[in-house]
């Protein structure tokens, strides 16, 4: 394919995806609808790869030609092709109370768009990525009603919707490199941006009467970093296995803005206060490790620790109405260490086989994972998340370009101590686009 | 792989991408989770009545018009012209602090473009005078009869947009035959002019046009002694002219061109206990004021405000009406309000400019409110409240310091800038407004916020 062509393509296939990307204005519409992101910076998104997404999360140590895993900048050292990534998902929720009541939020929303290409084939590679780091996407309405006019003769009925919407994003450059052929290292510079809002919003059945919406929100922006590394290992238990650990810490991210209130919305939006502030994010871990003992089984096991109980503000508590409402809601108490387990496991059944018909050429994935969740609203009850996680790997006539469809099934929370439950349920298209590329064809 | 083949699965792929991503969050929100932590509170809207510091406050009311010069006027006084009314007599309210209210009619009339020739060529003793006008308002009692007195104003009046203080010079004498009386009841009264008068001015009936109206200044109409007040079609009136008898009569009319009332007020005393009086006529208003830096106004300066009127009550209950004696209720109020330096013009929180030189707006009311009350609506209140917190909360005074209330009687219309700056017609009307209790309360601004 000429160059110019090959760029058309690519070009396409950014500009549609881009088109729904998770910008700071569009991503605000959309989320996976849960009370609990509320609490915090809201709900913690992590997507590495669509191959460890439907191995359970993790894939920290996963190494592919066909995937450049975003959770470790190692990996990021094996490549082959330029690869333009992009991913959508669907998701709905629905959420009961200990009361029997039950409601439901359904959304959708760009996983991640990432490129990946090698400076030197498979030794130094560079990644980008821009995906949402936290989403805050919930809503719940209360009804009432109201003496009006007067004579407050008449009742007018309202309704006060309670909702957030934004989240943080996170805009990841870096490289990787392989020391040798059993390691690898790499890192990243990492900017967190984004404006995570709360919104009161009372509307009134009455025509006459005004609507109100009190919105709470906290811009924020900031730097961190993240080092990564990869220890690949073969004929470890048996003959041609493959065994690698991964690893990778990303430091504490101080982020610096403004929180403000404000009073209606767009042109006429009055803002009543602001104010500046910091927050820190607390430090990450992750490791996995990965294992292949053939061609067509690979299973990983991985597991991440962030003690968001080191989280600071110093944001104001919301000391009189016109001062912004405390920012994360609840205030810090409310944060937890959190910590994650999963794991899961591919297999193609074709193995290396080329020849072998095109469904045992795909790739059948699964696993599962358990979290402590980082929120405690209550301060007292912890949260936790179980999940299980599927997915199809689909194989193109365009070596090293597939496309995935995952799942994903789940449950969060609980209806004790008046919490809710969430049931999940998401769907999720990844699109693997990969060719050789900025690379001097060499003559035979 | 050549293009056309990858061409048939990524435009689907990019599609149903894009397809995943657009499905719009659509939600089923319920109250479940809104006990959450520390809960999802507040966004509860209250109403409460702010009512603010009264006074009474006397503006003599407009009672002159001109027919001809309403012509070039905006609409509002235009449409007026046709409603507008003089009104003659006294009336003894018994709501107390009314007192004793004397109202005296001028009227003059235009020339005629020509005048038939039997009453051009007819002597001044076989000519009769009369004056025809059509009754439209009745404060008193209306058994038996009126009294009624004409006389000759000395010179031209100057009654167009006079004040009802105003008063114009006549003739001590009355031209009217002796012992006029009129009947209140009557929807059409007749005032027939004396012989002599007929005679003095032949010359002058004979002329038409501008040389009558140069020549001929107007009457003034009183009724001593009467127990009640009449109003009388300012664009019905007539002076009648004519000769001969039953189907020999000739006559021509000369169509009424200003009017004018004086009305004076005398013996007022206090009003009833818990009232305030507003009086039309005599001007006898209200004036009240908002103090927005004190409770509860200033808990609300960055409230949001989901609705505000501005109401004043009419008790119409309080108003003893003794067998016999009439009184009509006022079709509308008029509040105008006063700006503070510096404040957004009238146009911006919805008001009516009614004079730059003075700031002063006129504020729209809702027709159907009155006569029950004075109520202005939510599209001029509210901007009114609203703009006022915003200003306080900047250490600005509010848009409005004053807000008077008088009685402006007219006939019911929709709101609009015309009918919002028309004066209110002629009357001696009283209403009684509560200064407290409940029903129907005192003036107050009801608002309805969403604390923040």
């Amino acid at each position: 394919m000429p160059g110019f062509s090959r760029l058309l393509v690519l070009g396409t296939c950014a500009a549609v995806i881009l088109l729904a990307a998770p910008s700071p204005a569009q991503a605000q519409s959309n989320g996976e609808g849960t009370i609990y992101s509320r609490f915090g910076m809201g709900s913690l998104l992590e997507f590495s790869s669509s191959q460890s997404d439907a191995m359970g999360g993790g894939g920290y140590a996963l190494r592919s030609l066909n995937y450049n895993p975003d959770a470790n900048p190692a990996l990021w050292s094996d490549q082959v092709f330029t690869r333009l990534s992009g991913s959508a998902a669907y998701r709905s929720t629905s959420v009961e109370d200990g009361q029997g009541n039950s409601g439901r939020l359904s959304s959708g929303n760009v996983q991640a768009l990432q490129f990946n290409f090698p400076l030197y084939e498979r030794s130094l590679g560079v990644g980008i990525s821009f995906q949402p780091y936290s989403r805050s996407n919930y809503s719940a309405t209360r009804t009432g009603q109201e003496s009006i006019g007067p004579r407050q003769d008449a009742e007018a009925r309202y309704e006060t919707t309670f909702s957030g919407s934004g989240g943080l994003h996170r805009l990841r450059g870096g490289l990787g490199y392989r020391v040798n052929d059993m390691l690898s290292v790499g890192a990243t510079a990492d900017l967190l941006f984004g404006t995570l809002e709360r919104r009161r919003r009372t509307t009134w059945a009455a025509p006459q009467l005004r609507n109100t919406i009190v919105s709470d929100g906290v811009q924020l922006s900031g730097l961190t970093s993240t080092l990564g590394g990869h220890l690949a290992l073969a004929d470890v238990f048996a003959e041609d296995d493959a065994f690698s650990i991964g690893a990778s810490v990303t430091l504490p991210a101080n982020l610096s803005g403004e929180q403000y209130r404000t009073l209606d919305e767009d042109l006429a939006r009055d803002t009543l206060s602001t104010e500046r502030g910091d927050v820190t994010l607390p430090w990450k871990g992750r490791l996995g490790l990965s294992y292949q003992p053939n061609a067509r089984w690979t299973v990983v096991l991985d597991g991440a620790f962030d003690p968001w109980s080191t989280f600071s503000s110093d944001f104001s508590t919301g000391a009189s109405e016109t001062v912004p409402s405390r920012f994360p809601a609840g205030g810090p108490g409310t944060l937890a260490d959190r910590w994650r387990l999963s794991t899961g496991a591919e297999v193609v059944p074709a193995g290396d086989d080329q020849l072998a018909g095109y469904f045992a050429q795909a790739a059948y994935r699964f696993g599962g994972y358990v979290e402590r969740m980082y929120v405690r609203p209550d301060q007292e009850t912890t949260l936790y998340e179980f999940a299980l996680t599927a997915g199809i790997s689909l194989p193109t006539s365009l070596s090293g370009t597939r496309i995935d469809l995952n799942t994903t099934a789940g449950t969060r929370g609980t209806t004790t101590n008046s919490l809710v439950r969430d049931r999940f349920f998401g769907v999720s298209l990844h699109v693997n686009f990969g060719e050789r590329w900025f690379q001097r064809r060499k003559l035979r | 792989m050549p293009m056309s083949m990858r061409s048939s699965w990524l435009p689907a792929l990019l599609v149903g991408g894009a397809l995943l991503v657009s499905l719009t969050a659509c939600s089923d929100s319920s109250d479940v989770g809104l006990g959450v932590g520390s809960g999802l509170q507040g966004g509860n809207p209250s109403t409460l009545d702010v009512t603010p510091d009264v006074r009474d406050t006397t503006v003599a009311p407009i009672t002159g018009i001109t027919r001809d010069s309403a012509q070039g006027r905006p609409p509002a006084q235009s449409q007026n012209q046709n409603a507008w009314r003089f009104l003659v007599g006294s009336v003894d309210d018994p709501t107390p602090g009314t007192g004793v209210v004397t109202t005296d009619g001028y009227v003059d009339f235009a020339g005629r473009d020509d005048l038939p020739e039997d009453l051009q060529n007819a002597s001044p003793d076989a000519l009769t005078a009369e004056l025809r006008l059509t009754t439209d308002y009745l404060h008193g009692h209306s058994s038996g009869t009126m009294d009624v007195e004409v006389y000759d104003l000395t010179s031209e009046a100057d009654m167009d947009s006079a004040r009802a203080t105003a008063s114009f010079d006549a003739a001590p004498s009355p031209v009217s035959v002796n012992g006029a009386q009129i009947n209140p009841s009557d929807s059409l009264v007749t005032i027939r002019l004396q012989e002599s008068w007929i005679s003095e001015n032949i010359g002058t009936l004979r002329s038409t046009g501008s040389d009558f109206e140069d020549a001929f200044s107007g009457f003034k109409i009183v009724a001593p002694n009467s127990e009640a007040v009449v109003g009388f079609s300012s664009s019905t009136a007539s002076l009648r002219l004519r000769t001969g008898s039953g189907d020999d009569a000739t006559t021509a009319d000369y169509p009424g061109l200003k009017t004018f009332t004086h009305i004076e007020r005398t013996g007022a005393g206090a009003p009833p206990p818990g009232y305030r009086l507003m009086q039309g006529g005599v001007g006898k208003g209200l004036a009240m004021e908002w103090a927005f830096r004190d409770s509860p106004l200033d808990t609300l300066e960055s409230a949001p405000l989901n609705q505000a009127n501005i109401f004043v009550p009419n008790d119409t209950s309080a108003l003893e009406t003794p067998s016999g004696f009439e009184r009509p209720q006022p079709q509308g109020y008029r509040i105008i309000a006063t700006r503070s330096s510096g404040a957004p013009s009238c146009p911006v929180v919805g008001s009516v400019t009614l004079s730059d030189a003075n700031e002063a707006c006129v504020l729209p009311l809702v027709p159907s409110a009155a006569p029950a009350s004075a109520l202005v609506p939510d599209d001029v209140a509210r901007p009114t409240f609203r703009q006022s917190f915003q200003r306080v909360r900047d250490d600005q005074s509010p848009v409005f310091t004053t807000f008077r209330v008088h009685i402006a009687d007219r006939e019911n219309t929709a709101v609009n800038e015309a009918a919002t700056v028309r004066p209110g017609l002629p009357t001696t009307l009283p209403v009684l407004v509560p200064v407290d209790g409940t029903e129907p309360g005192p003036p107050r601004a009801t608002l309805t916020v969403t604390p923040l």
